[in-house]
This record gives structure tokens, sequence and C-alpha cells, in this order.
């Protein structure tokens, strides 16, 4: 088999980007409108819509630390101005310390700077300074080996786990055979299809990994009184004629191919090794693709039977239906029709196809359709309450 | 946790089969994705009275009772209450209700058996 390549950046710490975005974190809630406005102003910049940093619970406050830093360091970014207002619970100093390691790093505080107005003008000089040296950056040969890849779905019916999720595994597969990281996450939409997943844990750690994230799952959904049933499958789900969470999960679950699973992480954690992995992510789309990208995913590829249009603040997002009917209706917010699997002019592993074709042009520059619609969504997974 | 049922990869991926609908000489409206699967899901908006295509050509006297939408499910054999339904080779809950062949199979015959409070 031969070894793919696509046209990226190469980066100093070893790396490969698929974009040149300047991260505009604010480091509080309160600082987020001025990161807004700077990023607003520059081209190439990207706003990480953080709105904590105050009267959360040390795991999120730690979390989220750690986290707008893996962003800053993503390879996507070629530099990240962090926007602190200068009294918030959240330590920007610490922030700007992690998220040293990959481009530059600035700092501005609303309150040492003179407010809203001035930081702006400061931040605007900055990002478009970063964005201006990241223009001269080319790209090179790289092989497909340096991408991770996020597996994530939403708006599923009932043609996500006949088309669109088995293509994606095609996919998947087709990745992990050239060496690449690819992730599979939302744990809550699994319940039901671990036994599939358990039987292809590379070793006995990984299964029990595997089994004891969704046990968990279950435990703490239980633990809140609330029921599945409304929830997981959503309103939408059962329009589109998914009935419960175990059917749901059974398409799901198509998405990572017929690959072992290799590793389970955290939210937001990256993958150690090449290979299909699994995150614990919520079922929340914006959430989950958060954590996916926080690991280092590149572009992360999203399978919608009834249409979502999301993106992601600094990963491409590569969104395929295989519903007919939504590809006519909303095509305009899709990148790929599986459809043509249902119809039956075309087979699971052309569609798979297709999708890696696609992959490696996005990786190489061609835009999303999210992208070209200024998506970036922005959502990371709290736990605690804020007070 | 519930039980679950042995999963064979060798036999179950639905996409071993490399296209849905064109099987035989006939145009199928119902896909079976697994052999082990009691519902099938519907190609396209089935009306009462419908026959139903199998993909794959295969046999089936099988007639819609009622409208099963697009992306819906159809049973395919007489299920009992508090019987596991099989989709995708595997148990996607239980049935609270008699399911003759060819009814719609959803959120009032079928039930999930994880993630409930109680």
């Amino acid at each position: 088999m031969s070894m793919d390549s696509f046209q990226g950046y190469m980066r100093a710490d070893g790396s490969v980007g698929a974009r040149n975005l300047v991260a505009v974190i604010p480091s509080c809630g309160c600082s987020q409108h001025a990161a807004a406005l700077i990023a607003a102003q520059v081209r190439g910049a990207a706003l990480l819509n953080y709105t904590g940093g105050c009267g959360e619970i040390a795991g999120d406050m730690a979390r989220a630390t750690e986290l707008l830093a893996q962003y800053a360091r993503h390879p996507n970014v070629v530099g990240a101005v962090i926007v602190s207002l200068g009294c918030e619970t959240l330590d920007a100093h610490r922030l700007a310390e992690l998220a040293a390691g990959g481009g530059p790093v600035e700092l501005l505080t609303i309150q040492e700077l003179g407010g809203t107005a001035r930081t702006v003008s400061r931040g605007v000089d900055l990002v478009q300074k970063m964005a201006a040296r990241a223009a001269s950056l080319e790209r090179e040969d790289c092989p497909v080996a340096s991408l991770t890849i996020g597996l994530e779905c939403g708006g599923s019916d009932a043609t996500s786990g006949m088309a669109a999720n088995p293509a994606m595994g095609a996919f998947s597969d087709l990745m992990v055979a050239q060496g690449a990281r690819v992730i599979l996450a939302e744990t809550s939409e699994l319940l039901g299809a671990e036994h599939i997943m358990v039987d292809r844990a590379a070793t006995p750690d990984v299964a029990r990994a595997l089994l004891s994230t969704v046990e968990d799952c279950e435990r703490w959904l239980k633990a809140t009184g609330e029921d599945f049933m409304g929830k997981q499958p959503s309103p939408g789900n059962v329009r589109g004629g998914i009935t419960t969470v175990e059917e749901k999960a059974l398409g799901d679950v198509l998405k990572g191919g017929h690959s072992p699973f290799v590793q389970v992480l955290g939210y937001g954690q990256r993958p150690s090794v090449p290979g299909l992995s699994f995150m614990d992510t919520p079922g929340n789309d914006p959430a989950s693709v958060t954590g996916l990208v926080a690991a280092g995913c590149q572009i992360v590829t999203f399978t919608t039977g009834r249409g979502n249009p999301m993106g992601n603040a600094v990963a491409p997002v590569v969104k395929i239906t295989g519903n007919a009917r939504t590809w006519a209706h909303m095509g305009a917010d899709m990148d790929l029709d599986a459809s043509t699997i249902i119809a039956g002019s075309e087979s699971v592993e052309q569609v798979g196809a297709r999708l890696y074709e696609l992959v490696l042009r996005v990786a190489s520059g061609t835009r999303t359709v999210a992208e070209t619609l200024g998506h970036e969504e922005f959502s990371m997974l709290r736990l605690g309450p804020v007070y | 946790m519930t039980a679950i049922m042995p999963f064979d990869r060798r036999r179950a991926p639905c996409y071993n089969e490399r296209h849905y609908v064109r099987g035989g000489d006939t145009v199928a409206n119902v896909l079976v994705i697994d052999s082990r699967d009691t519902v099938g899901v519907a190609l396209m908006d089935l009306p009462a009275g419908t026959a139903v295509e199998l993909n794959g050509g295969r046999p089936t006297s099988l007639v819609t009772t009622e409208l099963i939408p697009f992306g819906h499910k159809i049973a395919l054999v007489a299920i009992g209450p508090g019987e596991t339904i099989v989709k995708y080779g595997a148990s996607i809950g239980v049935a609270v209700d008699d399911i003759q062949p060819g009814m719609s199979v959803h959120v009032h015959n079928l039930k999930s058996v994880r993630g409930a409070a109680r």
C-alpha cells in the first residue's frame, strides 16, 4: 500500500497544521467581548468563545486552563493572544505559560491597559502581526500519518446508521491504514454498543477502560435521576426513526470502521499512539468536537442525517449526510453526499474513499462549507455548577 | 449492566454488502441490515398495504399494515411483549406490546433497557 500525503504546514514541534490561525482567547467571560472585537478585526483570527473563569469548581477551572492552552498550541494555530480582565480566578499568567511552545503568545489585561478600547486596539495590532507572519509560511508534502481526525455525528436519523456512519467507518479504516490517529467519541451515545467496542479492544486494559467509561456514564446519569428517554435519542433522532439509545449506539459505532481500539482518552486528551482511539465526551456536539480538537485533531468529520451546520474555532469540520432530502434541502451546509449508498448507485467503500480524498483536500487548504459560512463553535465540557 | 447479545464481527457488519438497494431484479423498499434482525428500515415512505421488497432480492410476502415513514422500522416477524427486538444484529430494546409482521416499530411499542432512571 502506498503512503499518501497532503499539503500541510510543518511546525517546529513536529506537528503538521492544516490551517494558519491566530487564537484569540478570553480567560474569563468578562473579557470575552473584548476578545470577540479583536478577532472580528483580523482575517485568520479564531475566537475561543470561553465564558467561565470565575465561580467554577476547581476541576472545571483546571480543565479550562489546560484546554485553552491546548488550543493555543494546536497544529492549526500559529500564535495566540490571551485577553484577561485582571481579577478573574483563572490564572491567565499560568494559561500563558502553558500556551507557550507553539507560536508566539501574548497576554493583554484589560484592567492594566485601561479598558476595552485600548485592549482591543493593542490586540488587533498583535493579532494582525501574527497573521501577517503566518501568511509567508508555505505548504509542504506531509504524510497522512501526521493527521489526527475526529469522528463525530449529530442530528442523526436512520440514514446515519445505514449510509453516512458506515462510510465514515470505511474512511476511518483508510486513515488508520496510513498510520493516522483517529478518535471516536460521545460516550452517552454508545450505551448498547459497548460489546462491539470491547470485542475490538486491542488489549484487555483497553477493554476494561471502554467498559468502565460507559458504566461511569450510565451510573452518573442514573445518579442525577434523569431518564434518557426524550434526551437520548433526541426528539429529532426520534422523528428520524431512531427509537432507543441502543439503536442509536449501534449506528454510531459504525463510524469507527473495523479497526481495533488502541487507547481510551479523557476529554481533550491527545492520543499517544497511531490508530483508532475512543474519547470520553458528551453527546452534546459542540462540546464533543471542542474536546476532539483540543486533542490535536486538525480535522473533524461529522455525519448528520437531519442536517447540523456546525464547525469549530480552529479545525475544519467536514459534514456528510446519508439523507437525500437533507442533501437537497440543506446541501449548502453539507460537504459530502452519502445518500448514494441508500439509492444504490455507490457502495459504502466508494463513499468512504471519496471522503478520504475530500479530507486530504481540506487538509491541504480547501475550505469546508462551515468555514465558508464562518462557523467557529467552541463549547467546553463543564462538570460542576457555576456559582 | 444488562446482558448483551454476542456479536460476531465476521457476520454482522452491514457494509459488507456492496449495494443496499439493487439486488435481484427488483428495487428494495426495506433494508434488512443484518440477517438476525427482526426489524427492517423503510427506504422510502411506505403507505399501508405496500408490498415489501427486501434488499438483496430476498423473497418475502410481507405487506405494510400501516404507514412506515422513510427511515422508520417495520416488524419482519411477530414479536411478543418483553421480547428483544434486533437491528444491526444486536438488541435495540424490548417490545412493550404485541407486534405483528408489517407493523411500525417505534416509541409506542419499543422501549430501551438502558439509561433509564428507574
